[in-house]
Parts: structure tokens; sequence; C-alpha cells
């Protein structure tokens, strides 16, 4: 997956890069508008991710242009977030935006919603080590054993299994487990994390759960 | 196009009412001198009518016509535009010139009977419309006679025309002339509001407190005055709780801007390991979330208190609603031992952001959660106050101090100024209760903090019960 970024602030760019390829993608990185024009119209990208705020020519501007001759991913990032520069670059035809600050986990979240583009087809039973989620019955199993989980735990673990191997930010949580969409401060994913380890992980030796600290929860087998 | 001037407008209205007043008027008075004077010639011809009768039946019998007769009849009648005739019943003429055969004359008044106004009548003649009146006289020896009296109306007419040009040039004049000065007057009276206005250019950003003089100010602009002194009042007061708020943000940002610095050099000072470089990454991820959370929080109310936030109201389940953030807190709550519960709820239908307002009860119950003991109750609650929707989050705790209790909803308040360090601290910048207030002026609703009884801390919040079922 080759993924281009431009972006001009120097370190922002430059951890961007980094973090996008240390994730497995191929990372190619403008420093202006022109550049980063010239760059998404001579290869195929598989994803544009576009700053707005852009020496000589802006994000919008470069959006404009890219979209007259190729329809690549784009995902905008903004320091301003009101609703007429949204709207301006949904409109223009990015499709997707994040406003800074953002977590990087968000930004890898969104980036691997756009590449997946099209139906995907949900498991009907997703596995991560001993651990099966049974998505039809809404019920888990680990090493056999079935574990009783409230529907709220369920939700949480069916997430973190699905999504196995990305670092899930606490606000991503509440926001697809609990349907609170905005950045709440209080530590309620935690305290259901900590419950659902009580469950899942505490009785079993391989631990499936992990946090990743100052970023968020993710699920996966370490060796 | 820009308004006519008040006075213009008022000078304008005032010529139009001069004028119109002024015509009536004038018309009036024509009208009343040409009847008076239409009046008076009809009755002096009934008088003359009658002298003429009373010197005719002086007359000896069958005695011709005198000359001396004639000459005396002539000074009663005078020269003043009347002419009289005497003719014998068969229309020769005694005195004067003899009635033309064809004129239209009417029945001559019987010698029984006084003649009166109303037997004055017109009659078209070739120099224009004139008065007569005709009698029977008897002129001694049982002679009748016909006494005819005319009054030519030509003069008249020329002297009532001639009044109405100088009546008219007398109003046109009039009116212009009050017109003129209703200018001036106008002009006079507005000069408060330059004073007014004079006041009001000195006042800056930097001179907020000066006031309009309301004393000596006229009655009509009292009221403007009232009003924009409490403009002004409001504005001084937005302008001082911008600086407050500058004030506190700049130290509320400093203070993790700070810790991060100083953590960061202390790190670098000298080689370490791994994990500790790990650790001091996690820390500072932790201070620059607070960070986020806290700019993301101070626009949040900055733009509500301009108005650019797009609240977007839908009828919801009031019910439903509170049913979510227990069930969010739920297992929060019971992690710390603190009971969560819904009262009996109606469910009433309300209109509100659902976004919103799951933001704002998200805060009440966080604070709830901070400050409920382990072993406390706390409970959400809906119910109907005087036509208002009212939620309320309650809890068991040490309560708030009633000092405190109208400035919980300030931005970066904190009922405890020392602040308690650690993670209290990070999870409230002091924000929460005034975005609760945001959220609800935006619904054209309230946040209050009820007074505590008993150990208890009410927040209620009341909507407009616009979506009632």
């Amino acid at each position: 997956m080759r993924i281009l970024i431009v972006e001009d602030e120097p370190k922002t760019g430059d951890y961007l890069q980094r973090g996008l390829s240390e994730s497995g993608f191929v990372a190619d990185l403008a420093r202006t508008g022109p550049d980063g024009l010239h760059l998404a119209l001579e290869h195929d990208y598989d994803l544009v991710v576009l700053d707005v705020m852009l020496p000589q020519m802006d994000g919008w501007t470069v959006l404009g242009k890219l979209r007259e001759r190729k329809q690549t991913p784009v995902l905008f990032l903004t320091a301003r977030d009101e609703i007429p520069d949204r709207v301006r670059g949904l409109e223009l035809g990015a499709d997707d935006y994040l406003v800074k600050p953002f977590a990087f986990a968000e930004l890898l979240a969104r980036a691997r919603t756009l590449l997946r583009r099209g139906p995907v087809r949900e498991p009907e039973i997703v596995k991560v080590a001993d651990l099966e989620v049974d998505v039809r019955r809404h019920r888990v199993t680990r090493a056999g054993q079935r574990i009783d989980l409230t529907p709220k735990e369920y939700g949480l673990l069916q997430l973190l299994a699905r999504r196995e191997g990305e670092v899930l930010s606490r606000s991503l949580i509440a926001s697809q487990v609990w349907d609170m969409n905005f950045d709440s401060d209080t530590n309620v994913v935690d305290v259901a994390i900590k419950r659902l380890r009580a469950k899942v992980d505490d009785p079993y030796p391989v631990k499936l759960i992990h946090t990743v600290r100052g970023m968020g929860y993710l699920m996966e087998v370490r060796e | 196009m820009r308004p006519i001037s008040i006075s213009l407008r008022l000078g304008m209205l005032f010529a139009a009412i001069a004028a119109t007043v002024f015509l009536a008027v004038g018309a009036y008075l024509h009208q009343t001198l040409s009847h008076q004077m239409g009046q008076r010639d009809d009755n002096d011809l009934v008088n003359k009518a009658l002298l003429v009768r009373q010197l005719l039946r002086t007359l000896p019998q069958g005695a011709p016509m005198p000359h001396e007769v004639e000459s005396v009849l002539r000074g009663v009648i005078g020269a003043d535009g009347v002419m009289l005739r005497v003719s014998t019943p068969d229309g020769r003429a005694v005195i004067g010139p003899a009635l033309a055969r064809d004129a239209a004359l009417p029945a001559p008044v019987p010698a029984g009977r006084e003649p009166r106004q109303a037997d004055v009548v017109s009659v078209d003649g070739p120099n224009g419309a004139k008065r007569v009146l005709g009698v029977l006289a008897g002129g001694g020896g049982g002679r009748m006679l016909r006494v005819t009296l005319e009054r030519m109306r030509s003069d008249r007419l020329a002297i009532l025309k001639r009044y109405a040009f100088d009546l008219l040039g007398a109003l046109a004049s009039g009116a212009v002339l009050a017109t003129l000065l209703a200018f001036v007057a106008v002009r006079r009276s507005l000069r408060a509001l330059d004073a007014v206005a004079l006041q009001a250019s000195q006042i800056s950003a930097q001179r907020l407190h000066t006031r309009l003089a309301v004393e000596a100010a006229p009655d009509e602009l009292r009221a403007f005055c009232l009003a924009f002194n409490a403009m002004l009042d409001r504005l001084e007061e937005g302008v001082q709780r911008l600086s407050g708020f500058a004030a506190d943000l700049a130290h509320d940002l400093r203070t993790p801007v700070n810790a991060l610095m100083m953590q960061t050099q202390v790190a670098l000072s000298r080689a370490r390991s791994d994990e500790e470089y790990q650790a001091l990454l996690a820390s500072n991820q932790e201070e620059y979330e607070r960070l986020a959370r806290m700019i993301e929080n101070t626009l949040f109310l900055a733009r509500a208190d301009s108005a650019q936030l797009a609240v977007r109201p839908e009828p919801l389940d009031v019910g439903a609603e509170l049913a979510h953030i227990r069930d969010y807190f739920e297992m929060l709550a019971e992690d710390k031992g603190v009971a969560l519960s819904l009262g009996e709820a109606p469910a009433p239908r309300l209109l509100a952001d659902p976004v919103l307002l799951r933001r704002a009860l998200n805060n009440l119950v966080s604070n709830a959660l901070a400050h409920t003991p382990a072993g406390g109750a706390i409970r959400l609650d809906v119910r109907d106050e005087d036509g208002w929707l009212a939620l309320s989050v309650a809890n068991s705790g040490d309560g708030i101090a009633p000092e405190h209790r109208d400035a919980v909803f300030e931005r970066y308040y904190r009922a405890d100024p020392a602040r308690a360090g650690g993670s209290a601290a990070a999870h409230s910048a002091g924000l929460g209760l005034a975005i609760v207030r945001a959220i609800m002026q935006l619904h054209g609703g309230s946040a209050r903090l009820d007074p505590s009884a008993e150990g208890q801390t009410v927040f209620t919040l009341r909507f407009p019960a616009r979506a009632k079922k």
C-alpha cells in the first residue's frame, strides 16, 4: 500500500512518514502543494494524506486539481474544524478529514478504513489465538470454555477482536461501543478494559489485551 | 436608499399639515364671508322695498307721480348698485327704465304681505347674475304699482375673488413660515441627539465604564440611553470576562507545558534506559492529550459564546438518553462502589442535540462520580417543572458550599482553589460545568445547582418542553 503525505510542517511530516512506514505502508512525503500534486498525478497512490494549510498552493486547490484527473482517496488534515471548512473539503471530494491535533492511532485507523473500501465481509466467527467470538450468536469462548459477558463488555471485546493488531484510542472505543462522540475525560474505557481483562485474560496464561501507554489498547498475540 | 432625515421628514410632514389646515380654514372663511355678504345685501333689498312701499302709500289719491317723489325715492335707494323700477300693472314705467318684456321675473310679493329675504331671487341677466326683489305697493287711490329692486352681483363677486386671492397668499406664506419654523424647532430639538452621540463616541474598549447621562437626556431619549447603558454593561462584563478568561487559559496552558518541558529536560540531561524514555514519552502523551482536550473545550465555549456552534436538535426519548448515560458510567460507578440509578421516568420527548445533551450529562455525571465517596449514590431524574423538562443529577457527598454555588458554572472555576494535584486536577480543567451551561443556553434552557439538602448535590438542567408528546 502506497501513501503520499503532503505536509509542510517539518516535524509532523517526518513523523507521519515514519509512523506510516513502520505500520507497513510505503509512504512518500511532499512538503509543498505543487510537489504533492505533481507526485499524486505522476504515481498511483492508494491514499493521499493532505494538509490544508500549505505554502504556494493550499490543500483545497491541490485536491481540486487532483480530482480533475484522479479519484485517489484523500484524507484531509486540518487545524481548523469549523463546519464550513469541513464541508468545503468534503464537497471538493475529500474522503475523510482529521482535525489537528489527532492521535496517530486515529489516523492509522482512518487510513485503513479508507483503504479497505468496498463492502467488507464480516466473518461470523472472529478468532484471536484461542479466543473465539461468535458474532452471530453473541457467544464468547476461550480455550473451549464459555465466557459470560455483559452487552457492553461483549461490544468492547468484539471491537478489539475485529481490529486485531490495531491500537484503538480511548475516544474511538467510547465512540464505537457507547456512541459517545466527543472527547470525554473520564476513565470509563479503562475501567471497562479492566473488567474485560478480568474475564477474558486473567484466568489464562496468554494475555491478549494490551495497553499501549499514552495511546490506547489493542488485542494481539504477543510472543 | 438612505432613509430621509428625521428633520426633513418632520418638516415635510408639518408643511403638509399646515397647508391642509390653512386651506380648510381659508375655504371656510371665504365661504362665510360670501354668505354673509349675500345675506346683508338681500336684507338691504327687503328694507328698501319696505321703505319704497311706505313712501308710495303716502302719495295722495289719484295724483300722478310727482317729480319730488321720484327724487326722494332715489335718495332712499342710494347709489350703491341698486336699481329701482316702479311701473304700473300694465307695464308702463313710472320710475326707472321699463321692465324688459321677456325678463323672467318671479311673481311680486302681494301688497298685503311683508317681503322676506326668501323672496329675493337670483336672475341671470345680460350683465351677469343679479338679485331681484319684486313687491306690489298701493300707490294711493287704490292704484297698484309694481316695485322692482335689483342688485348686480358682479361687484360682490369681484370683492370675493379679491378676498380669496389675498387669503390664498396669506395662507401660503403662513404655511411656508410655519414650515420653516418647524424645521428650526425640529433641528433644535434633535440637537439633544448630537449630545448623546458625542458622549457615545467617547466610549472605547479602554473606557467601557463611561455611561450616557440619562438624567440630562430629554424624556424621549431616556429609554434609548438606558438601553444603550445596559448594552454597555453587558459589553463591559463580556470584555472583563474575556480578559479574565485569557489569563485563566494562559495559566492553565502553562501548567502542562511547564511539566512537559521540565520532565523532558530532566530526561535529556543524561543518558537513560529505553524504559525510562518510553515512560517519559507516554507521560508526555498524556499531557498532550490533556492540552488538546483543553483547547477543544475552550474552542467549544468560545464558539458557543459567539453562537457559531451548530445545534442540530431532534426529538429524543429522555428515558433512553438517561439509560444510555447510565450504561456508559455503570462500570465506572461499580468500580468506585457508587450506586448509579435512574428515577421513575415518565419518558417524555425532548427536542435537543443528542451529542450536546450527552456531553452535558457526561460532564455532570463524571463530576458527580469524582465527588461521591465509595458507598454513595448518584441518581438521574427527569420531571416536569412548570412546563419545563428538568433533568437532574443528584449525588451524595460533601455538597458544595453556598458561597461557591453561583460560581461553579464559571470557566476555570474550582471550588478548591488549592487544586489537589494528580489525576483529579488533570481530569477537571474547570471547564466541564461551563460547557454544561453553554450547552443549556444553546438549547434555550438553563443549568443550575440546587441548594444542597442533607449532603446532596443536585444539578438540574431545564429544557423548554417544546416537544412533549
